[in-house]
């Protein structure tokens, strides 16, 4: 196995150092040999899946702006997991697309490298889950590049949900054409740390994107999420929820640029987060940017972040929940909003139980009660 | 004789080191109607929220003894799950959590059993109508854009669904118009028994009118100074608090 650690830089505009937020650590990891790891992928005949890129062209591939050419290269030369998926025009693929990439104690090693094109006018949604089986150590690089055509609507709902052994590092970059639409939702459940990031260009006029993320902090993991989305067209709307609730002695930061480019005239943006911490020993950074290079744009931030109110607790103690059924209660609330806009209830229970165990398993503090 | 509920003895409780009960003794037995009133900051929520649990206060001396046994140490979910239950005067709004499913987590926890889900929906309508309230509350979240009115229903329905032994009722009318007043108070009528025990604190005797009441106590300086009949209300509203405080 060959292992590549590298610091990348991370924001749009370097801050002062002390802050410790301008760069995140990534690991590459590439399989000595190149023999396919599990991957099952599961479609209508009606899409075009396959495993080279001939003939794939990006005008701006939106993934490069979370990486460099050596990171590039090492993707494009270390991938043991390549496809490219294809809703045609005009179609609309009723169920959806499901892709499980699985790491296993024999193969343990994913590199990662998706290409989605969802031609004009197509309706689809694609579910990927990143699963882990066995005890071992395992590591996850990917790189997952989406392009969504002129009045076409992708739904794509990726779940990590890896054991805590698993190194996970995810880029995604998306290109939304004319009317389009990408509807993302994430959730970052498991492995024993994440450096995720995702870059959104919303090309053509009226283009639209819906970023969501919910995410558990754990033990000492170490969580580091870096969302862009860059408004080049008039008329163009995207958004950031995200939801995450911290115990142990987990760290996370997430770094969320709204970037309004010239000819966005009249854009809407809005980036949110709201962090439950259930520890003392937590830390919790938000870097909310906004950019605005056209003057009639709308953007907006919000970060909130706290612990339960000891009201709050008390309230809910007083109908025989427990502190530990309590937080559990307020931190699956904290997804509910995110988690309400997905129709596959299996896997929303699953992401759920995540969160349950995490907070069983002693994550969190007890005081006052 | 019938055994006491709740039995509290010289009861002493601060908050952040300020003294605000100062020896209070109540004693509660199944099938009475309590009410307790008091001029405002006289401890009459605090003496709710003590006998709850809340962490906020500390008992400096004294004891919480329900069907025999102290409780003066225990969390507020082991009290309710021992048969507890407050309505709250300012009850808490819970993003993400819809009113069915915290009613259903809470019988959950209480009965230690799992909730058979058509009957538990079966006697939430039940109860939502008996209360006028529309059954789309249900799916909303919990007290979250309720309106005062509201809130207190979801607390009445609460208290319906979670039948507790003693339900403490801390200015469950206030706020409310007299229609509702009126709904709440029948609601509250229909759960008595001669098995459970309320505690009403009020400052309106409105909803006391389908009650038959059998101790008025009177609260003042963090202890109770008065206990008598229900005579007490009517020359409380007529005189007021003057007239019994001597």
């Amino acid at each position: 196995m060959i292992t590549h650690a590298k610091k990348i830089d991370r924001m749009p505009e370097r801050t002062w150092s002390w802050l410790k937020v301008n760069t995140a650590d990534i690991f590459l990891y590439a399989p000595e040999d190149k023999k396919e790891e599990s991957v099952l992928i599961q479609a209508s005949d009606k899409i075009e899946v396959r495993k080279d890129f001939t003939g794939v062209t990006f005008k701006t591939d939106p993934s490069k702006h979370l990486m460099n050419e050596e990171i590039e290269s090492f993707i494009e030369q270390n991938s043991n997991i390549r496809y490219y998926i294809r809703i045609p025009k005009n179609h609309k693929e009723e169920e959806p697309i499901r892709i499980t990439l699985e790491i296993t104690d024999e193969y343990n090693v994913i590199g990662e490298d998706i290409v989605i094109e969802a031609e004009e006018n197509s309706e689809s949604t694609i579910i990927v889950e990143y699963r882990s089986k066995g005890k071992e150590e395992g590591y996850h690089s990917g790189r997952t590049r989406v392009l969504v055509h002129e009045k076409a609507c992708l739904k794509l709902v990726r779940a990590q949900l890896f054991h805590d052994e698993v190194k996970h590092n995810d880029i995604l970059g998306a290109q939304v054409q004319k009317e389009g639409k990408l509807t993302m939702i994430q959730a970052e459940m498991g492995s024993s740390g994440s450096t995720a990031g995702w870059n959104v260009l919303l090309s053509g006029e009226e283009s639209e994107v819906n970023l969501d993320l919910v995410y558990v902090g754990e033990k000492e993991k170490k969580l580091d999420f870096t969302s862009r989305i860059e408004y080049q067209a008039a008329k163009t709307n995207g958004q950031v929820r995200a939801r995450g609730v911290l115990l142990g002695k987990s760290k996370k930061i997430l770094r969320d640029t709204l970037d309004f480019v010239s000819g966005s005239k009249e854009a809407k943006g809005r980036e949110e987060e709201d962090v439950l911490m259930l520890s003392k020993n937590v830390r919790n950074i938000s870097v909310p940017l906004l950019f605005c290079g056209e003057d009639d744009v709308q953007g907006e931030h919000a970060a909130s972040s706290g612990r339960p109110s000891d009201s709050t607790l008390f309230y809910l103690m007083s109908r025989g929940l427990s502190e530990a059924e309590a937080k559990k209660l307020l931190a699956e609330s904290k997804f509910a909003a995110i988690l309400e806009e997905m129709k596959e209830e299996a896997l929303k229970e699953e992401i759920l139980s995540y969160l349950r165990v995490a907070i069983e398993e002693g994550g969190y503090m007890s005081e006052g009660f | 004789m019938q055994k006491n509920l709740l039995e509290i003895k010289d009861l002493k409780a601060t908050v952040e080191g300020k003294l605000i009960l100062n020896g209070v003794d109540l004693t509660i037995r199944p099938g009475e109607v309590h009410v307790l009133m008091g001029p405002n900051g006289a401890g009459k929520s605090t003496l709710a929220n003590v006998i709850m649990g809340d962490p906020r206060f500390e008992v400096e001396e004294g004891n919480i003894v329900f069907e025999g046994e102290d409780i003066s140490k225990e969390k507020p979910d082991a009290r309710a799950r021992k048969g507890i239950f407050l309505s709250f005067q300012a009850p808490e709004e819970i993003p993400g959590v819809t009113l069915e499913n915290f009613l259903r987590a809470s019988r959950a926890a209480c009965s230690g059993k799992p909730v058979k889900i058509f009957a538990f929906k079966d006697e939430l309508s039940e109860n939502m109508k008996a209360l006028g309230m529309d059954e789309a509350y249900a799916k909303r979240y919990l007290n979250v854009g309720f309106s005062g009115g509201e809130k207190k229903k979801s607390e009445i329905l609460q208290l319906a669904m979670m039948n507790p032994k003693l339900a403490i009722l801390d200015e469950t009318d206030s706020g409310l118009d007299v229609d509702a007043v009126k709904l709440i108070s029948e609601n509250i009528a229909r759960f008595r028994n001669e098995n459970n025990a309320i505690l009403i604190i009020t400052h309106i005797t409105k909803i006391l009118q389908n009650l038959p009441i059998d101790y008025v106590h009177v609260l003042a300086d963090g202890k109770i100074v008065k206990t008598g009949d229900a005579s007490i209300v009517d020359t409380i509203v007529q005189e007021g608090f003057s007239s019994v405080l001597g």
